[in-house]
């Protein structure tokens, strides 16, 4: 299930109706899908910048006021009060103006704004670079972000090919019982909450059945080889298993939509009225025609599914970006971390995005040849 | 070619079977074509005339089938074809189709030389530059630069996309041509060339020509012969000149009085009371007497049969000889 | 300038009489009204229960972890109920000072109750200290000694007051105790015995080698007799109680903290209806605004609108809740405001291609060639006929709304105010529910959710098929 389903839907709707009205030539096509992604991403780091700009300030004065007092405590006994006062003091200025804490509210926001565009999240506030040294963040979240996307992206393989496979059965079988039973799943399925699914897998499966462990955490340490592959795989099984089973559902279904639509178009009769050999019909004429919005829409579909895929980790303890996230908000309460996963998120979804737009640009030869060759 | 009779249609009757009942679209149909002519078919819409053509072309698609009766085609009956009979020695061999709605008439993702092209292939194994020479002549022939066989469909405007599918429909010289509302789609100035093209290309083909549409001012351009169509029946079948002058049937004399004239007295231009009947629900014996002001007690029993009256067929109880 | 009610009634009617054929769609609104009915009467059906649901006092009678009580329908074996002993009612003793209560229970279940818990509260106006005896007499006549103590009688108020329960540190001893004397005669050989069985699992078990690893319920009737001696006693009735907590129940059980998950569930329902409810409500509102006016105006100012609204969509949702949330505050109407203000933006470009549809109808343009205003237009002509349409998109965007609240509760960003369905399956999550076998709590507050989206979805779909008529084709 998409977290945020509507979205898709108006996406579609959207490219589809800007091709097909204003139908701009290619160049100017992709100049201005990246453009509008560029600003996107702005327009969110700013907001991120300006939302935790006064947490943030908050962290690094108790960072000043922790390394202050390892100074002092640093300081010879012998040193007259007076002295060390004065010490102490100038030692705070410097680390505040290290900081740039006292700098105007809008510039901080915007250097904020800025490092974050450039991946420069700093440094942790509490959390470290796990089984690595010091805390940077993007170090952090270097560590979490493979597991993550090995998670999902097999997962998303399955759960699309599986969906394009189901719904275009679907299709040719529209009307009958498989078809009616395969839609209602599809809508079942995308009213529940992924996590929901994984939390009744682990009641099922681990509980239940012993046949997995409930928890993913701690990854296999100290083998190598097929043993950590089986460990790993192991740990896997389940949360990839319910992100397919809630997924695939909807994609068969939204599949199915865009197949049917185009079988009920007057050129399919046509094609077929030409002797067209049926497999052709459906393979060619349908398949490619409803091609760009499947594929848009698949990559929308797993861009969405990011939100809810990041707690069914929480819940399976699978240690990627959601359960670092979940322990930055729950128990470190640290906001360069926060910050760093919001933008890393935002970013891949903004790419995502992006790829959408060329892609279908890409398939649809209404986008890629120019307006102004039409006669 | 010329005289022979190309197409014998005998009582077909082609039923949807639908949740909400048996929708009789078309009921006992009978007429035929010789070859070089060109009959017209008229009605108001939902009357059966493009579930006649898609049965002619075996393209009735579920839960509609064909129930009964024979669609003799040179001398064979199309009408028990398997599916892939009828789309390998059928479909555009003997019986191309112009359909209706020329906006997505084309797939949007192939050239339109692809689309002309797939025909030749799949039926003749022709294809690569002999295909695209046949492809241009025919695009020649309605009057199209050849450039538009590499172009996509959403670049032509409605009318060359009408005149391609012509074209497509014409390149593999079938029996019989089927012309489906071929320019409702269009604005009138374009209808009108389109409309003169055809007139030409009647004259220059041999085809056969099925013309349908609720336009009756078109028909009498273009058609040798008129069947006028109501509520899945074939009322009145004859010759078309025949008919314009002398309408026999209550409903083709309503028909024809509702086309606006020049010169005429707009305020007294005709229109047919009531609508046309529910298909699932016919109304018992002539389905046209609850809208007909001739209609008398046998109407509402009884199914007319049809009358020759000077050689047109008429189904009407006013004609029996009894 | 103003709408007539008249515009709207001809074709809400004909809407309403169409959408009556669609078995899914009043399906989902039954479901939708059924919901809303236990939304609205919430505060008389689950009193006590918002902003009550993090205080523990409240639920302190209640079972820990039971089942609901139809668990005993659908899966084997028999579950003691939950059983409540009100009264307090002394037996003649010959002693002064002494009095003496007993409680039969009648033991007919494969699971015994999980707990017993006992609050003697009274007055003595002359001790100083009273005794108190609480022993269990068994089916097999064996007796145990559960609790033997003196309760300080306070100075002032003269009153006392005992809290036992057989989980306390004291009343598992004895328990053990009790049951390791049976324990040795089948294992002489065990040194160290194992502890961890429920320390009501014995006191209703046979006693043999199984009493300390795997008792089996003993049926029969037990007694449990409460002796107190002091000076001048008297027992206050209404503060004093027996409990024995059952394994079932309620509609769906309780939790760990002994919450009554059905009463958490009517909250549930009703949180979701309000934010749903609201986040749909602005959002078409909003969306109908931007969406006519584009599509009204044309040109340049449908143009700047659009370009304004593509960087919209391209904004992501999941992020911009996680840092508002996590830095403005974990409210519900933080959620509520920034789902709404993201939330139009999809909406806006539906109703805005329709409108141009609508804009182009014979008699709209009639309408503005007469010279009408605007504003008059957009309201008497436009608005009825995209409304029914923006109220099925509408519809359509809530099961999202309710499971992004849902999915932010079990992220640590759910509001800690109230009691959504998210919530209860964050304290799930955390309380182990999953790995201990709690299925009524996982599985109820999820179906809740399912039911709210489902509900949506299907009435939605429904009413865009009544309304657009295109998608009726198949």
């Amino acid at each position: 299930m998409a977290i945020f389903p509507d979205d898709q839907k108006t996406y579609i709707h959207n490219l589809q109706y800007d091709i097909s009205i204003t139908m701009p030539a290619s160049w100017k096509y992709f100049a201005l899908r990246t453009l509008n992604a560029v600003i996107v991403l702005l327009v969110v780091v700013f907001l991120i910048s300006l939302l935790f700009s006064h947490l943030a300030d908050e962290q690094l004065e108790g960072t000043v006021a922790e390394e202050v007092r390892g100074y002092a405590q640093g300081l010879p006994e012998e040193m007259p009060v007076e002295e060390r006062r004065q010490r102490i003091e100038e030692y705070r200025q410097e680390r505040i103006d290290h900081y740039g804490l006292e700098d105007p509210f809008w510039e901080k926001v915007l250097r904020r704004t800025w490092d974050t565009f450039i991946f420069d999240f700093g440094d942790a506030n509490s959390m470290q670079v796990p089984g690595g040294e010091g805390s940077a963040v993007i170090e952090i979240i270097m560590h979490y972000l493979p597991r993550t996307i090995l998670l999902f992206t097999t997962s998303a393989v399955i759960y699309i090919l599986l969906g394009i496979a189901v719904g275009l059965k679907a299709a040719q079988v529209a009307g009958t019982r498989l078809d009616k039973f395969l839609s209602l799943f599809g809508i079942v399925t995308s009213s529940m909450p992924m996590w929901w699914v994984g939390m009744l897998a682990i009641l099922i499966f681990s509980f239940g059945l012993g046949w997995f462990p409930a928890s993913a955490y701690p990854f296999p340490v100290g083998v190598e080889g097929w043993e950590y592959y089986s460990g790993v795989l192991r740990r896997m099984i389940m949360p990839m298993a319910t992100i397919v089973l809630v997924l695939f559902g909807g994609r068969a279904w939204a599949v199915r939509n865009m197949v049917t639509s185009v079988l009920q178009d007057d050129y399919i009769m046509a094609a077929r009225a030409k002797g067209v050999p049926e497999k052709k019909v459906i393979y060619g004429h349908t398949l490619k025609t409803a091609s760009p919005p499947i594929v848009t829409a698949a990559i929308l579909a797993f861009l969405m599914s990011i939100g809810g895929a990041m707690i069914t980790e929480v819940i399976f303890t699978w240690p990627g970006m959601g359960y670092l996230l979940r322990r930055a908000i729950f128990e470190a309460h640290d906001v360069p971390v926060i910050m760093g996963i919001v933008f890393i998120t935002t970013f891949l979804w903004v790419v995502g995005y992006l790829i959408a737009d060329l892609v279908y640009g890409y398939l649809d030869p209404r986008v890629e040849v120019g307006a102004e060759k039409k006669v | 070619m010329n005289g022979r009779t190309i197409l014998d249609v005998k009582d077909l009757s082609t039923h949807y079977f639908t949740s909400k009942g048996v929708v009789k679209a078309l009921d006992d149909a009978s007429f035929e074509l010789k070859g070089g002519q060109s009959l017209g078919i008229a009605g108001e819409s939902g009357c059966g005339k493009s579930t006649l053509a898609f049965s002619l072309l075996r393209m009735v698609q579920p839960p509609g089938r064909i129930v009964k009766g024979s669609i003799m085609l040179d001398g064979v009956d199309v009408a028990k074809f398997t599916e892939k009979e009828a789309r390998k020695k059928l479909r555009w061999q003997k019986i191309s189709m112009v359909f209706q709605g020329a906006m997505d008439i084309m797939t949007p993702v192939y050239t339109v030389g692809h689309q002309m092209m797939e025909p030749l292939y799949y039926h003749k194994g022709i294809k690569g530059k002999k295909g695209r020479e046949i492809c241009y002549r025919y695009l020649d022939m309605v009057d199209l630069d050849t450039d538009l066989f590499h172009r996509y469909p959403h670049e032509l405007s409605g009318g060359q996309k009408q005149r391609v599918i012509i074209a497509t429909a014409l390149l593999m010289e079938p029996d019989v041509v089927i012309m489906d509302e071929p320019t409702t789609a269009l604005d009138v100035v374009v209808e009108a060339r389109i409309m003169n093209d055809l007139k030409r290309l009647k004259h220059e083909l041999d085809n056969s020509m099925i013309f349908i549409t609720h336009d009756l001012s078109i028909l009498a351009e273009v058609s040798d012969n008129l069947a006028i169509m109501y509520a899945g029946w074939i009322v009145e079948l004859g010759d078309a000149s025949e008919i314009y002058k002398d309408p026999k049937h209550p409903y083709t004399q309503k028909l024809i009085a509702a086309i606006p004239r020049l010169h005429m007295d707009m305020d007294r231009l005709e229109y047919i009371p009531g609508a046309p009947p529910e298909l699932t629900d016919p109304p018992s014996g002539c389905r046209f007497h609850p809208r007909c002001e001739h209609a008398f007690d046998r109407c509402m029993k009884e199914v007319p049969k049809e009358y020759d009256v000077d050689g047109v067929l008429v189904k009407c109880h006013l004609y029996a000889e009894d | 300038m103003s709408i007539r009610l008249e515009d709207y009634k001809e074709r809400i009617s004909s809407i309403a009489k169409e959408f009556k054929g669609e078995r899914m769609g009043m399906l989902g609104l039954g479901i939708i009204v059924f919901m809303l009915i236990l939304a609205v009467f919430a505060p008389w059906i689950a009193p006590d229960t918002d902003g009550r649901w993090a205080d523990y006092d409240r639920w302190a009678d209640n079972p820990r972890n039971a089942a609901p009580v139809w668990a005993d329908y659908i899966l084997p074996g028999s579950r003691a109920p939950h059983d409540i002993r009100e009264d307090f009612d002394d037996m003649p003793t010959d002693e002064p000072g002494l009095k003496v209560i007993e409680y039969h229970y009648h033991n007919d279940y494969d699971y015994p109750p999980g707990d017993i818990s006992i609050r003697v509260h009274g007055r003595d106006e002359s001790a100083s200290t009273v005794q108190i005896w609480i022993d269990w007499i068994r089916e097999d006549g064996k007796e145990i000694t559960l609790l033997d103590t003196s309760s300080t009688v306070g100075e002032e108020s003269r009153e006392f007051e005992e809290r036992y329960t057989i989980r306390s540190d004291a009343g598992r001893e004895n328990i053990y105790d009790w049951a390791y004397t049976y324990h040795m005669e089948h294992h002489p050989d065990d040194e160290d015995p194992p502890e961890r069985v429920d320390p009501s699992r014995p006191l209703f078990a046979y006693t043999d080698e199984n009493i300390l690893r795997d008792p089996q319920s003993q049926r029969g009737d037990y007694v449990l007799r409460i002796e107190i001696l002091g000076e001048d006693l008297e027992i206050n009735e209404e503060a004093s109680r027996v409990l024995f907590r059952g394994q079932i129940y309620g509609l769906m059980g309780t939790d760990s903290n002994r919450r009554d998950l059905a009463q958490g569930w009517i909250y549930g329902a009703r949180y979701a209806l309000i934010t749903g409810g609201i986040v749909s409500i602005a959002s078409i509102a909003i969306a109908t605004v931007f969406g006519m006016t584009s599509a009204y105006f044309g040109g340049w100012v449908d143009e700047a609108m659009q370009r304004i609204n593509e960087i919209l969509i391209g904004i992501p949702m999941f992020p911009i809740l996680i840092i508002t949330i996590y830095s403005i505050g974990r409210s519900i109407w933080v959620f509520v405001a920034v789902y709404t203000i993201l939330g139009w933006r999809g909406l806006a470009k539906i109703i805005r291609s329709r409108g141009i549809q609508i804009r182009q109808d014979t008699y709209v343009e009639a309408a503005v060639s007469l010279g009408s205003g605007s504003g008059r237009i957009i309201l008497r002509h436009m608005v009825p006929q995209i409304l029914p349409y923006a109220l099925a998109e509408g519809a359509l965007m809530i099961p999202a709304i309710i499971i992004a609240e849902a999915g932010l509760s079990v992220l640590g960003l759910g509001d800690p105010t109230i009691v959504t369905f998210g919530r209860m399956l964050d304290q799930a999550n955390r309380g182990a529910a999953t790995v201990s076998g709690y299925w009524w709590w996982v599985l109820l507050p999820g179906i809740g959710i399912i039911l709210v989206g489902f509900s949506f979805i299907a009435a939605g779909m429904a009413l865009e098929r009544v309304v657009n008529p295109k998608m009726r084709q198949r």
